[in-house]
């Protein structure tokens, strides 16, 4: 009953904040007519969602809805240029002092009050692509990033630095992450060996922690650094193992993906069972800063050099 | 007559529950063949010298790795299903009794509020206690049930008397401003909100030798005090009154049984969370089948329980292998429609 009373008023709650929507939605021609008179230099470029964007040739206001956009903003020094942050934007450091648009949902009232020149979200889902489009009617510049693996993050950078007039910046450092890129994944493709790999991404449930299946951006990541990712097996990309079948799979190497988030070497050695696993064994079990690993910004290529050398300590000596 | 036939009942579920402990155990994602996990557990018993002859190359799994599986991982989780399944289906027993109320669980005076919410506030806090091999979690949840059924019996007091009517509602006020007071902490929780939930919704998975080292003698011996307190519970049923004139001190006996029923209830919870329903209905199914008589009701809905909980968990990680299901949806949505079905079928009316 409770429940059901509170998904009645969520649900009046939600139709409300649809329709005030709608009415800003409709109101924003005027006000993208009055932007027109003005008729500033624009350019066009195409987004991750494929949709064509109209940008003013360097835009002085930029909106990030996401912490590897202000990433990327930032490496490009445009982080002066940057009036809109998310509350999970936490590098580099200036970025936290920035103006907060929002967590994992926009205020939209906010990002429009902030007069962005262009607002920079991310895809991923049709509902995030959704997001963007309402923007766009309010007469927001919005270019949607959606990298899909490693190589699409460099072509990120690019495609920011051209809508924010910054290509000149964004080519160096689109240059300078593939030459790591290629370093390190020559390395690891010269290995004599490819150890299995149990990539820890959740275990608020000890007996079945989460892991990347195949498919997702940190099995690749993995096989990218000279590893096999014993998640691979699972069928979903965010997959549970139980404990038997890590046990069963007995990984040579163990990488903490929720170190960040209190998990301890020393608690993986305490869980029942995991005393036979060779990585335990061996004492390999390796803290990761997660951030660095599924965050798809210019910091990529630290995450994937930490990888190599948790899985190929012998390459980097 | 009747006495041989309570001997029969209780050792027919004793042997069917040794039975499904073994299938249970047997079942899993990683496939082992069973008979060679009927031999590793025979080779475990005390007196036992029996040579494995561990030949198996077909899984690909070493001996140590198929031990670990079978002795680290599955059988503490079977046990902890038996014992956790035949506590709350105890001490749903003992609270129907008591409070002569058929609607009566396990959680019905605030265990279950104040274990959720001490083990949200052992989530929250930033330290890492471990105490003969329990973190604050389970340590939190057994307090905090054992607490708040302390304070509701105290609110509930009216002069010498405690009324039942009065302990209900005031276990109900109670419940329900722990769980706002949850429900808030939950909503400032940030990241730990996925624990919170998870410890809500129960589950038998991550108990360890050393719990079930503790949590297995304390709910042994509350469901022998349960069970010696059958004669009680059945004067009870006749009214307060009644069991007064038949000699027992009433209010002490309360007392007692509360004690009893709250022990095993956070016993219970402490390492399972909160599984719904197995202590609500397992013992109406042992009503309908057993009859009213505590003497044979206690002991035979404590194995009920316990089968249940087993065969529950059992199907919670087979179902939808490789990924588990919450067992509090398995037992609802196979205990529920059992009961459904019970009910109809019964030819006589309900004895409560």
């Amino acid at each position: 009953m409770k429940t059901y009373r509170s998904l009645v008023l969520w649900g009046l709650l939600a139709l409300l904040i649809i329709a005030l929507a709608g009415c800003a939605g409709a109101k924003a021609p005027e006000a993208s007519e009055l932007a027109g008179a003005a008729v500033p230099e624009s350019g066009s470029v195409i987004d991750d969602a494929g949709r064509a964007v109209e940008i003013i040739s360097n835009p002085q206001r930029l909106v990030s809805l996401a912490p590897s956009n202000t990433e990327i903003l930032f490496a490009l020094g445009l982080g002066g240029k940057v009036v809109g942050v998310t509350d999970f934007c936490d590098y580099p450091e200036e970025a936290q002092s920035i103006e907060k648009v929002g967590g994992m949902e926009h205020n939209l009232e906010k990002i429009v009050a902030l007069d962005p020149d262009l607002v920079l979200a991310i895809g991923g889902s049709p509902a995030q692509v959704e997001k963007a489009t309402e923007m766009e009617k309010l007469g927001l510049a919005v270019l949607v990033l959606q990298p899909g693996g490693i190589e699409g993050i460099m072509a990120n950078v690019e495609l920011v630095g051209k809508a924010t007039g910054a290509e000149k910046e964004a080519n160096q450092l689109a240059a300078q992450m593939q030459k790591r890129f290629d370093v390190i994944t020559s390395r690891a493709k010269g290995a004599g060996s490819r150890p299995s790999v149990f990539f820890e991404l959740d275990a608020t449930d000890p007996s079945k922690p989460y892991t990347p299946g195949p498919g997702s951006f940190i099995d690749a990541l993995i096989s990218l650094a000279g590893g096999s990712n014993i998640g691979a097996s699972a069928k979903m990309q965010w997959a549970q193992l139980s404990t038997e079948e890590i046990i069963a799979q007995d990984p040579k190497v163990i990488v903490l993906g929720d170190a960040n988030y209190g998990v301890t070497v020393e608690m993986v050695k305490e869980r029942p069972g995991w005393s036979v696993i060779t990585a335990v064994q061996n004492g390999a079990i390796y803290p990761i800063d997660d951030i660095l690993i599924s965050r798809p910004g210019p910091r990529i290529i630290d995450g994937l050099e930490a990888l190599a050398r948790i899985i190929h300590p012998e390459l980097f000596e | 007559v009747k006495r041989r036939n309570s001997t029969v009942v209780i050792l027919v579920l004793t042997i069917a529950l040794a039975c499904c402990v073994v299938v249970a155990v047997s079942l899993g994602a990683v496939a082992i063949p069973f008979g060679d996990v009927t031999r590793m557990l025979i080779a475990r018993l005390p007196g036992m010298n029996l040579s494995l002859g561990w030949s198996d190359t077909s899984t690909g799994l070493s001996i140590s790795q198929a031990e670990a599986i079978i002795f680290q991982i599955r059988l503490p989780r079977v046990i902890t299903a038996a014992v956790v399944g035949g506590a709350l289906a105890a001490a749903g027993v003992v609270f129907q009794g008591l409070l002569r109320n058929p609607m009566a669980d396990p959680y019905i005076i605030g265990t279950s509020g104040g274990a959720a919410l001490g083990a949200t506030i052992a989530l929250l806090l930033p330290i890492q206690v471990v105490w003969l091999g329990f973190t604050l979690v389970p340590l939190a949840a057994f307090a905090g049930a054992l607490a708040t059924v302390l304070m509701v019996y105290n609110i509930a007091r009216v002069g010498p008397r405690t009324p039942v009517t009065t302990l209900l509602l005031a276990g109900f006020a109670f419940s329900s401003m722990l769980a706002a007071v949850m429900s808030f902490l939950m909503l400032v929780s940030g990241h730990t909100l996925r624990r919170v939930i998870l410890w809500t919704m129960g589950g038998v998975t991550a108990s360890s030798w050393p719990q079930l080292c503790i949590v297995v003698p304390l709910i042994l011996a509350g469901v022998v005090a349960a069970y010696a307190l059958a004669n009680d519970l059945n004067a009870f049923l006749l009214g307060e009154e009644q069991a007064a004139y038949l000699g027992v001190n009433v209010e002490r006996r309360k007392l007692i049984l509360l004690m009893v029923g709250s022990l095993l209830t956070g016993a219970a919870v402490s390492v399972s969370g909160l599984v719904g329903f197995v202590g609500l209905v397992v013992p109406h199914v042992a009503r309908l089948i057993f009859g009213p008589d505590h003497r044979l009701l206690l002991p035979a809905s404590a194995l009920m329980g316990s089968l249940f909980l087993v065969l529950a968990d059992l199907l919670a990680r087979l179902l939808l292998a490789p990924a588990e299901i919450p067992v509090g949806i398995i037992t609802a949505m196979i205990g529920a429609p059992f009961f459904i079905c019970l009910l109809r079928r019964s030819k006589r009316e309900y004895v409560f």
